[in-house]
């Protein structure tokens, strides 16, 4: 039976797209109908007959729009059914796990003598006993074919099964079951990781966003920034505002006096936020690796933050190499994207000047400078190196 | 060396003020010739690139940490709008910029490794209250071939002032000057 992977987040993303399609081809039409608007009239033949063709145009571009639009919301619908559907499998494993849980608690006493006897260390006990000549050794009598594999000792057939039982146990229901039972399960986390284990293989994409089918792998890379409004920053007061000159006299210097306190006292403290402030915007690069080189074809970019983000350039720093030792900047580029993501949103953003840019046989390092829309915004940039092989590392973040 | 003694009782010595004379001597011939050296410096700008008022409408500040710059570091500025108008500026921001050659007392012209993109897509800079719309990050790299060892770099951007009915004639400028740590 043919198995369905189905990843509701890129359902979600095509949703977006289609959306923003939609909108574009809105525009089209409005455009389309103001560029027929203003056609002249000559002799009262072509204005209006314009201008019908371009009223027709705005329809059916909008009925397309709205179709489109209608697209992405079943898009998301469906979306948000599989991830009904996930999170009830989820449930379920979870069910089973307690239960096996339950089982295995309940099963402990029984079973852990014969865990044990699995875990016996047979082969050095038979050594032992050799050693000491209690057991015969293998081979002839006069001691010759020592090199030979030892026999094993009467009793070790049933040591072996033991230890074939849990192996086929472990490999039907999960690794963890045995060290669960032999007390090693917390010492690796294995407690929680159980369900992971056997939901991760339904959690698989369709295909990623910007991937191309004849590239020979898709891939990306992921970094986080973090973004934040200050919750420090107080009304400024201007005392060099005429209504303040006007006033004069010693109030002013002493507004001038709190407005340098205030504004050292929440820098400080506005720094100190922004330092522990954990990652809120993800952002994903992607990029394809081809026999001969890589394309670079953009980033998503999730805004987990409470504040918009501007997410302003991108720069690519394209590298070559002389011998292996003596590698150069073949050629740097600064592109200018200028996008706002909204909080919560998810953005994709094509590298349309980098769309036949290919990388041949070169690394690139790839650096994204955005900024949170806020009273006091600082500016961000990571970056990451990525080799045609596929390879790809983070660079320091910073300037 | 003469002394006073006070009513506290405590003593107190007088130095004489030759003493301070040659530190203060000193002091502002250093001042003095690093006023003149910048001053030089100003003076082959201003002859090189005649501009209005320049870091006044916009103006440029080093992100990139200035014990970091050398004659091969990229360098990454902010460009600021500080005027109550839109500025546009073109895709590469319009940027120049300049080596000093000591012995020569010259400016000259170096030029930019930075490919923007994409090209002919004006960039523009919103007025000063739209935080951070009215700001934005500059990259450069210069290629010092032809100044290998000039000290200082003058990095200037220019754009132009925006109406409703595009840009206008009127041109604004800003440039920086930057230490090359060798």
């Amino acid at each position: 039976m043919a198995r369905i992977r189905v990843d509701p987040d890129n359902l979600r993303l095509a949703s977006q797209q289609l959306l923003s399609i939609a909108d574009r081809l809105r525009a089209l039409g409005s455009e389309a109908y103001q560029i027929t608007l203003d056609a002249p009239s000559y002799e009262g033949q072509f204005g209006p007959k314009a201008r019908a063709m371009g009223m027709e145009a705005e329809a059916r571009l909008r009925s397309q729009a709205d179709r489109i639009a209608a697209l992405s919301e079943e898009l998301k619908a469906r979306a948000a059914a599989f991830e009904a559907v996930d999170l009830e499998v989820l449930a379920s494993f979870e069910r089973l796990t307690q239960l096996l849980r339950g089982w295995i608690e309940q099963a402990k006493p029984i079973l852990t003598p014969y865990t044990q006897i699995a875990l016996f260390p047979w082969q050095k006990v038979d050594r032992h006993l050799r050693l000491g000549y209690l057991i015969e050794e293998p081979g002839d009598e006069n001691g010759e074919g020592e090199e030979e594999e030892w026999s094993s000792p009467w009793w070790a057939p049933m040591i072996i099964g033991a230890e074939k039982v849990w192996s086929a146990f472990d490999a039907s229901v999960g690794e963890p079951i045995r060290d669960l039972l032999t007390g090693r399960a917390e010492d690796k986390g294995l407690e929680t990781d159980l369900t992971e284990v056997r939901i991760c293989p339904l959690i698989t994409t369709i295909g990623l966003p910007f991937s191309d089918v004849e590239a020979k792998e898709n891939k990306w890379i992921s970094g986080h920034m973090a973004f934040g409004s200050p919750p420090f920053s107080i009304p400024a007061i201007d005392p060099n505002s005429p209504e303040m000159k006007l006033k004069g006299g010693s109030p002013v210097w002493w507004l001038q006096v709190v407005d340098l306190a205030n504004t050292l006292l929440s820098d400080h403290a506005t720094a100190n936020y922004m330092e522990n402030l954990e990652a809120n915007v993800d952002f994903k690069l992607y990029y394809s690796t081809y026999d001969d080189g890589m394309r670079i074809p953009g980033l998503t970019v999730t805004n987990n933050s409470e504040v918009p983000v501007l997410v302003a350039r991108v720069e690519i720093h394209e590298w070559d190499r002389l011998s292996d030792e003596i590698r150069f900047v073949r050629q740097s580029h600064y592109i200018e994207l200028e996008k706002v993501i909204r909080p919560g949103e998810l953005e994709l953003i094509y590298l349309e000047s980098l769309e036949d840019h290919f990388f041949a046989d070169a690394r690139a390092d790839v650096y994204i400078i955005a900024i949170g829309v806020t009273s006091n915004p600082q500016w961000g940039r990571i970056g990451w190196s990525i080799d045609p092989d596929g390879s790809a590392i983070s660079l320091s973040p910073g300037w | 060396m003469p002394q006073i003694s006070i009513a506290s009782g405590k003593v107190a010595k007088l130095r004489p003020g030759y003493k301070y004379f040659g530190l203060v001597v000193i002091l502002s011939l250093c001042v003095l010739s690093l006023v003149s050296c910048q001053h030089e410096r100003d003076v082959a700008f201003a002859s090189l690139i005649p501009v209005n008022h320049p870091n006044k409408e916009v103006a440029l500040s080093l992100l990139t940490n200035p014990d970091n710059i050398h004659p091969d570091s990229k360098i990454h500025l902010l460009l600021e709008n500080r005027s109550q108008n839109y500025i546009s500026f073109p895709t590469d921001f319009g940027l120049r910029i300049f080596a000093y050659l000591d012995e020569e007392m010259v400016w000259v012209e170096v030029e930019n490794s930075i490919t923007y993109l994409p090209p002919d897509k004006p960039s523009l800079l919103s007025s000063k209250g739209e935080v951070p719309f009215n700001q934005t990050v500059v990259l450069v790299w210069p290629v010092m071939i032809n100044a290998v060892d000039a000290a200082y770099l003058r990095i200037m951007v220019s754009g132009n002032i925006l109406n409703e009915n595009g840009p206008t004639d009127q041109q604004v400028a800003a440039f920086i000057e930057v230490e090359l740590k060798p």
